[in-house]
C-alpha cells in the first residue's frame, strides 16, 4: 500500500516503539506507555537528523498526544475495542504525526506546526483486494470526536497481536431471572451466575419470613445487580482484577445486601429500596472499612475491592 | 385480674445465654460455612423499623421452647448469644429482661436486645458482628 503522494517519507531519528508488554497491566496501557515513552521527542533540538531538521512544535506534539488519548478512550469506551500502539514521530519541519500500520490497512494522521487541522490519510484492503482509501482531516482544538473516524480506527486499527487483543471483544448478556442487567466480559462471565440466583429474591412475597418482611421490587434487584456488574468492568479494566464472586440476598425494608465473604476478608453492601443509594462495610482481621455512595455516580476507586 | 406484674424483672447476668431465632427464608443453603449460611438480615431490628431484637434468656427457657414459639417452629433454627459477648460487642448493646404476659402465650424468658441501631448508614458492620458471636442451638430443621 503507498501512502498519499502529497507525503514524503519522514525522516526519523528514531522510531518510538512500545514496549511488547505494554498491554499486559490493562488495556490502554499500551497506548499510555506509548505516550510517556514519546516525550523523548521533546528533546530532540534543532538540526536533529544532521540536515537541518526542526526541533519539535510543542503544540502539534501536544495536539497528537491529545488525539492519540482521545480517540483510543472513546473506541475502548464505545465499542468495547482497544487499538493497536502506533508510531508517533517528527517530521523534518517539527511537525508531528502518528502512523499505524498492519496487513491490511495504515493509518498515518499529521500534526502540522502552526495549523489548527490534522491531515490524516489511510487505506484498508477489502475482502477482494481492493484499497479503499480514507482521507479527511480534524480540527485539533475541537474536543469532540469525529465518529466517521473512529469507526474507521475501530474497523481496521485493533491490536492484531493476541495479548493485545481487547478482553471486551465478547460480551455476555446477564440475567437476573427474566430482567436483562447488562452485559459482562466473557473474563467475568463467572459473576453471571450468581447475579442469576438473585431472581428468588423476586419470588419472596409479602410477610416471607413470617415477621412481616415486605416483597421486593424488581428495579432494587435490578440496581444491585447492575451495581455488581459495572463495578467488576471498573476494576477489571482499571486494574486487570477479577472481583470475586458475590451472594446477593434480601435485605431489610425492601433493600438488598451484596456480600462477599473468604477467610481474608468480607464485604457488605446494601443497597436500599429505592436502588439510588448503597452503604457499605468491609473487614478483615485488623481493618475495617466502611461508607456510603450513590450507584448512579460511584468512583470504584474509593470502595473496598473484593478480590 | 392484670397478670401484667406477675414476672419480677430480673438482672441478666453476664454468663447468660440468649436464644434467638433465624428463619429458614434467612439462610443461604448453598454456603458450606454454618455460621455464613445466616443473612445479615437475619439480626436487623424485629419489627422494622424498631431498635430491639427479641430473645430468649435460656434461665426460662430451652432452644426448643423458644423454636416452639414461633408461627411454624420447623421453619427456624435458633442461635445462642452469650449476654457478655453482646455487651462487648463494638455497638452500645444492651439487654433487658422484658416478660411479656400479654402474648398469645405467656413468657417469662422473653428479653429484648435494645439500642440495636435501624440500618442508616454505617451499621451494616453490626449484623456481621452479631453472626459471628452467635452459636448453633438447633439447626434448621434440626
Amino acid at each position: 500500500m503507498t501512502k498519499a503522494t502529497e507525503i514524503k517519507k519522514p525522516e526519523r531519528r528514531k522510531k518510538v516503539i512500545p514496549s511488547e508488554n505494554s498491554f499486559f497491566l490493562n488495556e490502554l496501557l499500551g497506548i499510555a506507555t506509548q505516550i510517556l515513552e514519546s516525550k523523548v521527542l521533546l528533546d530532540l533540538g534543532t538540526n536533529w537528523d544532521k540536515d537541518g531538521a526542526e526541533p519539535v512544535d510543542k503544540i502539534a506534539y501536544l495536539n497528537a498526544v491529545s488525539f492519540l488519548k482521545k480517540y483510543a478512550a472513546f473506541i475502548f469506551k464505545e465499542y468495547g475495542k482497544v487499538i493497536s500502539t502506533p508510531c508517533t514521530d517528527l517530521l523534518k519541519d517539527g511537525s508531528v504525526y502518528i502512523n499505524w500500520e498492519n496487513s491490511s490497512a495504515n493509518f498515518l494522521i499529521i500534526f502540522k506546526k502552526d495549523q489548527n487541522q490534522a491531515f490524516y490519510y489511510a487505506e484498508s484492503i477489502d475482502a477482494k483486494g481492493s484499497i479503499l482509501p480514507f482521507n479527511g482531516s480534524l480540527y485539533t482544538s475541537s474536543a469532540e470526536i469525529d465518529k466517521k473516524t473512529a469507526i474507521w480506527m475501530k474497523n481496521h486499527l485493533l491490536a492484531e497481536n493476541e495479548a493485545q487483543l481487547s478482553k471486551y471483544e465478547k460480551l455476555e448478556n446477564v440475567f437476573a431471572g427474566n430482567i436483562y442487567v447488562g452485559k459482562l466480559p466473557k473474563a467475568l462471565s463467572f459473576l453471571a451466575s450468581s447475579i442469576s440466583k438473585s431472581r428468588f429474591i423476586l419470588s419472596l412475597l409479602d410477610n416471607w419470613d413470617d415477621e412481616g418482611s415486605k416483597k421486593y421490587a424488581e428495579a432494587t434487584l435490578f440496581a444491585s445487580c447492575k451495581f455488581i456488574i459495572d463495578f467488576a468492568n471498573n476494576i477489571y479494566k482499571n486494574f486487570s482484577l477479577q472481583i470475586d464472586i458475590p451472594r446477593i440476598f434480601p435485605g431489610p425494608k425492601g433493600s438488598i445486601d451484596i456480600i462477599w465473604e473468604f477467610e481474608k476478608y468480607r464485604l457488605v453492601i446494601n443497597v436500599d429500596a429505592n436502588g439510588e443509594d448503597a452503604t457499605f462495610y468491609g473487614d478483615s482481621q485488623d481493618q475495617i472499612s466502611e461508607g456510603q455512595f450513590k450507584l448512579a455516580n460511584f468512583y470504584s476507586h474509593l470502595l473496598p475491592i473484593p478480590a | 385480674m392484670d397478670t401484667a406484674f406477675a414476672f419480677e424483672i430480673e438482672d441478666i447476668p453476664v454468663s447468660a445465654l440468649l436464644y434467638y431465632r433465624i428463619h429458614k427464608t434467612k439462610i443461604d443453603p448453598d454456603e458450606p460455612h454454618e455460621k455464613r449460611k445466616i443473612m445479615p438480615m437475619a439480626f436487623d431490628p424485629q419489627p422494622q423499623g424498631s431498635t430491639q431484637m427479641s430473645t430468649d434468656w435460656n434461665k426460662y427457657a430451652t432452644p426448643e421452647e423458644s423454636r416452639n414459639r414461633a408461627k411454624v417452629p420447623s421453619d427456624n433454627g435458633i442461635v445462642s448469644f452469650l449476654v457478655e459477648r453482646i455487651n462487648n460487642a463494638p455497638y452500645p448493646l444492651n439487654v433487658k429482661h422484658d416478660p411479656v404476659l400479654s402474648e398469645p402465650f405467656s413468657n417469662k424468658a422473653h428479653t429484648i436486645v435494645y439500642d440495636v441501631p435501624p440500618r442508616k448508614k454505617n451499621d451494616i458492620g453490626l449484623r456481621m458482628k452479631l453472626r459471628d458471636i452467635c452459636n448453633w442451638e438447633i439447626h434448621i430443621g434440626g
